[in-house]
C-alpha cells in the first residue's frame, strides 16, 4: 500500500483558503449558460442572452478565481504539502478526462464492430437483414445517409500529428529550461508550444470547414459523420483550452512566476497537453486511419 | 486501534461572515458537510412527494389523478432526485463531515472546490424540476418523461424535459467528480501521521473505492448524454440504426455509468457499517483486511458487469453468460461482508440503541435485496421478470433498505457528534420500526406484483393487481408520513437537548470521538501522531 | 447520553448474543437440510 507522506513536520499547518464567493458565483454562471442553451435549442426566451450572461459570470470567476490562486501561489502560501494536493488533483482530473474520451471511443468501436456489421448483416446470428443493399462496411452514413467522402488520413491530419507531436517536445524542453533555470529557453519553448497549437487549430478549422463545403461530411452523414466531429470536436476543444492554459503560464513565466523547485501551475498544463497529445494519437489511428 | 496524542488547538479568533454569506462562501468542511446533509434531506422530500403521487394514482386501477404523461414523469424525476440529489448529497455529507475527523486532518484537501461541488447541486435540482413549473405557463411539455434512464430512441424524440435533464445530469456529473477528487486527495495527502492505508477507517475506504468509481464512470454519462443531446438538437446517428448507429449503444453507455452507480451509492453505507456494529457491539470490526479486499473486489467487478441491466434488448448469447456470470461473481465479495458484519456481532455486548437498531434492519433487508438481485442475475429468470414490479421491489431493498436506511444509520450514530445534543431515542425507535414495517408492506407486494407480470413505469393495470397495489400504496404512504418523525428529530436535535461528551457512545473507537462534540470549527491543526 | 451499561449486564449481553447466533445458524442450517428433501 501507499506509504504516508513524509509531512508530519511538528507545527506545520495545512493552507485553508479563508471563505471565497467564487464557487458560488460560478455555479450560478454555469445554471445561466445551461439555461440559456436549453432556451436556444427549444427557442423560447432569450436564450441567446443568457448564455452570453452565464459566460459573462463564468469569465469573471475564472479571472478572479485563478487570479486569487495565483496570487497566494506567490505569497508563499503553498508548501510541499498543499503542492501534493494539487498535484493528486490534476491528476484524477486528467482521469475524468480520460474517461469522457472512453464514452466517445467506445461508441465508435460499438458502431464499427457491431451496430454496423449488423445493419449489414455480416454477423452469422442475424439471418435477416432490415436493408439488403447495405453492405455494413465503414466508412458509412448508414443505410440511409447520404452520400459523403471520408477525411484521408495523410493530409492535414497527418501534418496535424506532426505538429502536435512536435509541441509535446517544445513543452518538454521549456520544461528543461525552467528546471536549468534558462528562462529565455523557458519562454521560447511555451512560445513555440502556444504557437504550434494555434496552428493545428487552424487546420482543424479549414479541415471541418472543407469536409462540410466539399467532402459532404456534416455531423448529420451518419455514424461516421457522428462519432469523427464528436472525437475531433472535443478534442480541438480541449487543445483550445490548452492553448489558453499554455498562454497564461507563458505570460506568467514572462512576468517571472515559477521556480526551477516550484511550479505545479507549469506541470499541471504541461500534463493536460500531453494528454491531449494521446488523445489525438489514438484519435489519427482510430478515426483517421484504419 | 488508534490513540491520539495531540489535541486540536485553540484557534484564534478569525472574522467569518455570519448568516448566510457564512453558507454561500465558506470553506469549512463541517459547514459543507451540514449543507450537503441538509440539501439531501430536503430532497429527499421532494422526491418522495413525487413518488406518493405516484402510488395514489396506482392505488386503484384505472386513471384517476393524471394523465399518463405526467406519471412517467414523476417516476423519472422521483428517481434522478432520489439518486442524485438525495443519496449521493448524503454520502458526500458524511464524507465531508467525517473523513477529515476520521483520519486526523486539518480540512479537505481542497476546500474552495469542495464548496462548489456542493453548489452545483442546488442549480442542478432547479433544472431537474423547473420543466413541471414551466409546463404551467404553457412552456413545454413538462419533465423528461422516459424514466432516469433516458433510453433512446424515447428519449431522442422527447420534449424539452429531457435537454432540462440532460443538462442537469451534466452538472450533478461535476459536482460529484469534484467531490470525488476531493476525497481521494484527502485520504491520500491529509492522513495524520502513522495512518498507514491498512489502519484506515473502513469508512475511508468505502469512499475511496467510491470515488474512483465515479471517476471512471460519470464521465461516461456526461458523454452518453451528450450524443444524446446532438443525436436530438444537431442531427448526429449515435442511437439511429438508418444512420449506422443503435439504440442499444445507449444502454451499454448508460448501464456503464449506471451499474457501478449502485455500489457509488452503496459503498460510503458498507464502510460505516462495520463502525456502528463494532460500536454496539463493543467489540472491534470482524475481518478488517477481509473487508477492504472485499471492497476493491467488488469496486472492479462492478466496472464490467453492465449488460445485465438489458439482457432482453438483444444480445449474443456468449455475451449473455458472461454478464451473467460476472454478475453473479459479485456476490462472492458482498457475502464476505455480509459474514464480517454478523461475525462482528457474534459474542458481542449488543445494546440496541437506534443506530444499531438501522444497522441490524439494513442487514437483514438489504440481503433480501442481494438475493433477489441473483434472481435477476440469471439471464433465463430474467426474461419474465425483466421490467416487472419485481425489479422495482429489488432495487428499493437495495437503495431505500440499503442506501437510505444506511444513510439514517449514519444520521443516527454520528448526530451527537455534530451537533453536541442527543437526539430522542424514543422516536428514533419509534421511527425505525415505522419505517422497517412500512417500508415490507411497500415493497413486499411488489415482488408478487412483479411475478405475476405488472410491468413496471405503467399508470393502469389489469384488475388482478388491484388488492397487492392498494396494499402497496397504504405502505408508501405510512413509509412517507413516518419520514417526517425522522425531519422533526433532527430539528429538535439540532436546536437542543441534553449535552453529549466527546465519546458520545461508549463503545465507540477512532480519532473523531477524540474531538469535542460538537467539534471545534477548526479541528486536526496540529495533526495526532497515530501509533 | 447513552445509559451506562452495567459489567454484569454486558456480561449477559455477550452470553446472549452467542446464543443467538448459534440459534441462528442452526435455523438456517435446519432450512438448508429440509430443503434437500423437496422434490420439485
Amino acid at each position: 500500500m501507499k506509504a504516508n507522506p513524509a509531512h508530519a513536520t511538528a507545527g506545520e499547518h495545512y493552507f485553508v483558503p479563508q471563505p471565497s464567493l467564487y464557487p458560488v458565483i460560478l455555479s450560478g454562471g454555469m445554471f445561466l449558460l445551461a439555461l440559456g442553451f436549453i432556451q436556444l435549442i427549444n427557442n423560447f426566451g432569450p436564450g441567446k442572452w443568457v448564455m452570453l450572461g452565464g459566460t459573462a459570470v463564468i469569465l469573471y470567476v475564472l479571472f478572479g478565481w485563478f487570479g486569487k490562486v495565483i496570487y497566494e501561489s506567490q505569497s508563499g502560501a503553498y508548501r510541499d504539502w498543499e503542492d501534493r494536493s494539487f498535484r493528486y488533483g490534476m491528476i484524477w482530473f486528467i482521469a475524468t478526462e480520460v474517461m469522457f474520451f472512453a464514452a466517445f471511443f467506445g461508441a465508435l468501436f460499438y458502431v464499427r464492430v457491431i451496430s454496423v456489421p449488423t445493419l449489414g448483416g455480416m454477423l452469422p446470428e442475424h439471418g435477416f437483414s432490415l436493408w439488403p443493399e447495405f453492405a455494413g462496411t465503414w466508412p458509412t452514413s448508414g443505410p440511409k445517409g447520404a452520400a459523403f467522402t471520408p477525411m484521408g488520413a495523410w493530409g492535414i491530419p497527418a501534418l496535424n500529428t506532426a505538429l502536435l507531436l512536435s509541441s509535446g517536445a517544445t513543452v518538454t524542453w521549456a520544461h528543461w529550461g525552467l528546471l536549468r533555470n534558462k528562462r529565455r529557453q523557458l519562454a521560447l519553448g511555451l512560445a513555440a508550444t502556444v504557437l504550434l497549437g494555434s496552428v493545428f487549430l487552424g487546420f482543424q478549422a479549414y479541415e471541418y470547414h472543407h469536409a462540410y463545403n466539399e467532402l459532404g461530411l456534416t455531423m448529420g452523414a451518419g455514424a461516421y459523420g457522428a462519432t469523427f466531429f464528436m472525437l475531433t470536436g472535443f478534442h480541438g476543444f480541449h487543445v483550445t483550452l490548452g492553448t489558453i492554459m499554455l498562454l497564461v503560464i507563458l505570460l506568467r513565466s514572462l512576468s517571472g512566476h515559477f521556480s526551477a523547485e516550484r511550479h505545479f501551475a507549469f506541470e499541471a498544463v504541461a500534463w493536460y497537453w500531453h494528454f491531449v497529445d494521446v488523445v489525438w494519437l489514438i484519435l489519427f489511428v482510430f478515426v483517421y486511419w484504419v | 486501534m488508534s490513540t491520539a496524542t495531540t489535541h486540536a488547538a485553540e484557534h484564534p479568533a478569525e472574522h467569518y461572515p455570519g448568516g448566510l454569506m457564512r453558507w454561500l462562501t465558506t470553506t469549512n468542511h463541517k459547514d459543507i458537510g451540514t449543507m450537503y446533509l441538509t440539501f439531501s434531506l430536503i430532497m429527499f422530500f421532494v422526491g418522495g412527494l413525487m413518488i406518493l403521487a405516484v402510488r395514489a394514482e396506482l392505488f386503484q386501477p384505472g386513471l384517476q389523478l393524471m394523465r399518463p404523461e405526467f406519471f412517467n414523469q414523476l417516476i423519472g424525476v422521483h428517481a434522478l432526485v432520489m439518486i442524485f440529489a438525495a443519496l449521493m448529497p448524503a454520502a458526500t455529507g458524511f464524507a465531508n463531515w467525517m473523513l477529515p475527523l476520521m483520519i486526523g486532518a486539518p480540512d479537505m484537501a481542497l476546500p474552495r472546490l469542495n464548496n462548489w461541488g456542493f453548489w452545483l447541486l442546488p442549480p442542478a435540482a432547479i433544472l431537474l424540476t423547473l420543466p413541471f413549473t414551466l409546463a404551467l405557463f404553457g412552456i413545454g411539455d413538462g419533465a423528461l418523461a422516459t424514466g432516469w434512464t433516458f433510453y433512446a430512441p424515447l428519449s431522442v424524440q422527447g420534449g424539452m424535459g429531457v435537454d432540462f435533464a440532460i443538462l442537469a445530469v451534466h452538472i450533478l456529473g461535476i459536482s460529484s467528480i469534484m467531490g470525488s477528487i476531493n476525497i481521494i486527495v484527502t485520504i491520500f495527502n491529509m492522513r495524520a501521521p502513522g495512518m498507514t492505508m491498512m489502519k484506515l477507517p473502513l469508512f475511508a475506504w468505502g469512499w475511496l473505492i467510491t470515488a474512483f468509481l465515479l471517476i471512471a464512470t460519470l464521465p461516461v454519462l456526461a458523454g452518453a448524454v451528450t450524443m444524446l443531446l446532438t443525436d436530438r438538437h444537431f442531427g448526429t446517428h449515435f442511437f439511429d440504426a438508418a444512420g449506422g448507429g443503435d439504440p442499444i449503444l445507449f444502454q451499454h453507455l448508460f448501464w456503464f455509468f449506471g451499474h457501478p452507480e449502485v455500489y457509488i451509492l452503496l459503498l460510503p453505507v458498507w464502510g460505516l457499517m462495520p463502525h456502528v456494529l463494532s460500536t454496539f457491539s463493543r467489540k472491534p470490526a470482524y475481518g478488517y483486511t477481509a473487508q477492504v479486499y472485499s471492497f476493491i473486489a467488488i469496486g472492479l467487478l462492478s466496472v464490467v458487469v453492465w449488460a445485465h441491466h438489458f439482457f432482453t434488448a438483444g444480445m449474443p448469447i456468449p455475451a449473455l453468460v458472461y454478464f451473467m456470470f460476472s454478475t453473479m461473481a459479485i456476490s462472492i465479495p458482498l457475502a464476505v461482508l455480509f459474514f464480517c458484519w454478523i461475525a462482528t456481532m457474534w459474542k458481542g455486548a449488543m445494546t440496541f440503541e437506534t443506530p444499531m437498531l438501522f444497522a441490524v434492519g439494513f442487514i437483514v433487508l438489504f440481503g433480501i435485496a442481494g438475493l433477489t438481485g441473483l434472481i435477476l442475475a440469471d439471464v433465463a429468470a430474467d426474461a419474465q421478470y425483466h421490467h416487472s414490479y419485481f425489479v422495482v421491489a429489488h432495487f428499493h431493498y437495495a437503495l431505500f433498505a440499503g442506501g437510505i436506511m444506511g444513510v439514517m444509520t449514519g444520521v443516527y450514530y454520528w448526530l451527537p457528534k455534530w451537533t453536541g445534543h442527543m437526539y430522542s431515542e424514543k422516536l428514533g425507535k419509534l421511527h425505525f420500526w415505522l419505517t422497517v414495517f412500512s417500508f415490507n408492506l411497500t415493497f413486499i407486494p411488489q415482488f408478487f406484483l412483479g411475478l405475476a407480470g405488472m410491468p413496471r413505469r405503467i399508470p393502469d393495470y389489469a384488475l388482478q393487481f388491484a388488492e397487492f397495489n392498494a396494499i402497496s400504496t397504504l405502505g408508501a404512504f405510512v413509509l412517507g408520513l413516518s419520514q417526517l418523525l425522522f425531519a422533526w428529530n433532527i430539528w429538535c436535535c439540532v436546536r437542543g437537548g441534553p449535552k453529549v461528551e466527546s465519546r458520545v457512545w461508549e463503545g465507540a473507537e477512532g480519532l473523531e470521538w477524540e474531538l469535542s462534540s460538537p467539534p471545534p470549527h477548526h479541528s486536526w491543526e496540529t495533526q495526532p501522531t497515530i501509533k | 447520553m447513552a445509559p451506562a451499561f452495567s459489567d454484569a449486564d454486558l456480561a449477559r449481553r455477550r452470553s446472549a448474543a452467542r446464543r443467538l447466533g448459534w440459534l441462528l445458524g442452526a435455523a438456517v442450517l435446519a432450512l438448508y437440510l429440509i430443503g434437500l428433501f423437496i422434490k420439485r
